[in-house]
């Protein structure tokens, strides 16, 4: 018996550490969630040792991967920022079309209100002199459009057509100096004409005794029929009432902003 | 023919500047006029009869891109055009100073003459309350453009024949001093 212990120790011993170890995980499985002394001490010594080591690993793979594997990235580089100029291009597009669908929103609206037809333009081109104010818009007598026609902005009115091309035509502002538009003062009705005085506009033959105040609304009138009633044209800014003089000085601002005019409307139909 | 073609090209670019690219950037008082540039420089460099043509030619160019009638600009331009011709014999016109003086003379003429003709012929009263106010502007901006092309001409011109001709930046008629 002893010589068979001698002969099978190593055998045995194996067998019984196995045992051991199967008994000690088979008890350590019922105590999932208490930590025991070894465990603990291990962790406890291992801690810095881990810490440390984590702490080299990241510095040598940032190193290597931020300061000396860079053969990509000049590449990357190149193509990020190309597809984020063409991101920044997309969105500087997308924004101008969100502007220009609120601007024509607002356009087709003040044409609604109207009840009649109107045809959509851009404006192409400025007068070439400095003392004149037309404009150019990209729709002519291929589109319909005939000398005199009223053209208008979401703000007001603009002009009128004085001369024409298949495709395009020339618009002569309010604020022209040949430019002279029969208009009433909205809060009181007193009549009135709006003559163009390059950046604002002047209220013509408006009786002394009329009733105007600073910021009344100037309306069309309806009269000399190219405008049609009720359209607005100016502000009242400021007014003067010489002593000896039968008429008003009256100066105005318009309610369209003629430096930042983009899109206009064509009046072309008759009253509904 | 040639110069002719030359003056009608340079019209058409100009006019193009001073529609569709200077509103861009400028006040309405601060765009300078290369046309009325060139109708100084056609009068002052050439014959009497190129520099008549050349002031009614683009004139007439103007009169099409601003205002609402046809006659306005070939009159003022015309009337340019001659007194610029009618100087150029009794003037240095060698010096590029002198020149931009008359540059800023031609903006003055251009501005009484454009304001005369629209009261009396066009009972246009209140065009002098824009013309008025815009002259330093106008003069300032036309003599600025001219000072600007001056230098572009003589710094894209290589040295020699072109360059020494830019010192004056104009070419003498026939008639000249005659």
């Amino acid at each position: 018996m002893r010589d068979l212990l001698r002969r099978y120790r190593f055998f045995l011993l194996v067998i019984i550490l196995f045992l051991a170890t199967v008994v000690l995980y088979s008890y350590n499985l019922r105590q999932k969630d208490t930590t025991t002394f070894f465990e603990r001490a291990v962790l406890s010594f291992a801690a810095p040792f881990q810490s440390a080591l984590d702490s080299l690993v990241d510095g040598t793979t940032d190193l290597w991967r931020n300061y000396l594997w860079l053969v990509d990235a000049r590449q990357q580089n190149e193509e990020l920022l190309q597809i984020n100029r063409e991101l920044h291009a997309q969105l500087r597009q997308t924004e101008e079309i969100v502007r220009e669908n609120d601007r024509l929103r607002k356009l087709l609206a003040f044409v609604d209100d109207l009840d009649r037809a109107a045809l959509p333009a851009q404006v192409i081109g400025e007068d070439a002199s400095n003392w004149s104010r037309t404009i150019v818009i990209n729709k002519g007598a291929r589109a319909g459009l005939r000398v005199g026609a009223p053209v208008v902005s979401a703000d007001g009115v603009v002009g009128r057509i004085i001369k024409i091309a298949p495709n395009s035509s020339r618009v002569l502002l309010i604020t022209d100096a040949s430019s002279a538009v029969a208009v009433l003062v909205q809060r009181t009705r007193t009549r009135g004409v709006v003559r163009g005085l390059g950046d604002s506009l002047t209220l013509e033959y408006a009786l002394r005794d009329g009733d105007i105040r600073e910021g009344d609304l100037l309306v069309s009138s309806g009269m000399g029929g190219v405008f049609p009633k009720g359209l607005p044209l100016g502000l009242v800014t400021a007014v003067k009432t010489d002593q000896f003089s039968l008429f008003q000085q009256v100066t105005a601002q318009t309610t369209t902003d003629f430096s930042h005019l983009e899109e206009v409307m064509v009046i072309v139909g008759d009253d509904q | 023919m040639t110069a002719f073609v030359v003056y009608l090209v340079s019209g058409l670019v100009s006019i193009f500047l001073q529609s569709s690219v200077f509103p861009l950037f400028l006040p309405p008082d601060l765009r300078p006029n290369p046309l009325l540039i060139l109708v100084v420089f056609a009068g002052l460099s050439g014959s009497t009869a190129r520099a008549v043509t050349v002031g009614v030619l683009l004139g007439a160019i103007q009169d099409s891109f601003s205002g609402h009638s046809l006659g306005l600009y070939i009159c003022v331009f015309l009337t340019l055009a001659i007194v610029a011709r009618l100087l150029a014999d009794k003037l240095n016109v060698e010096s590029p100073a002198l020149f931009m003086l008359l540059i800023a003379g031609g903006t003055l003429l251009q501005i009484v003459l454009v304001g005369i003709l629209l009261t009396i012929l066009a009972d246009t009263r209140t065009v002098f309350y824009i013309l008025l106010p815009s002259i330093p502007q106008q003069v300032l901006a036309n003599v600025l453009f001219t000072f600007f092309l001056f230098l572009c001409f003589t710094r894209l011109t290589p040295a020699g024949r072109g360059r020494r001709r830019a010192r004056g930046l104009l070419r003498l008629g026939k008639q000249h001093g005659a």
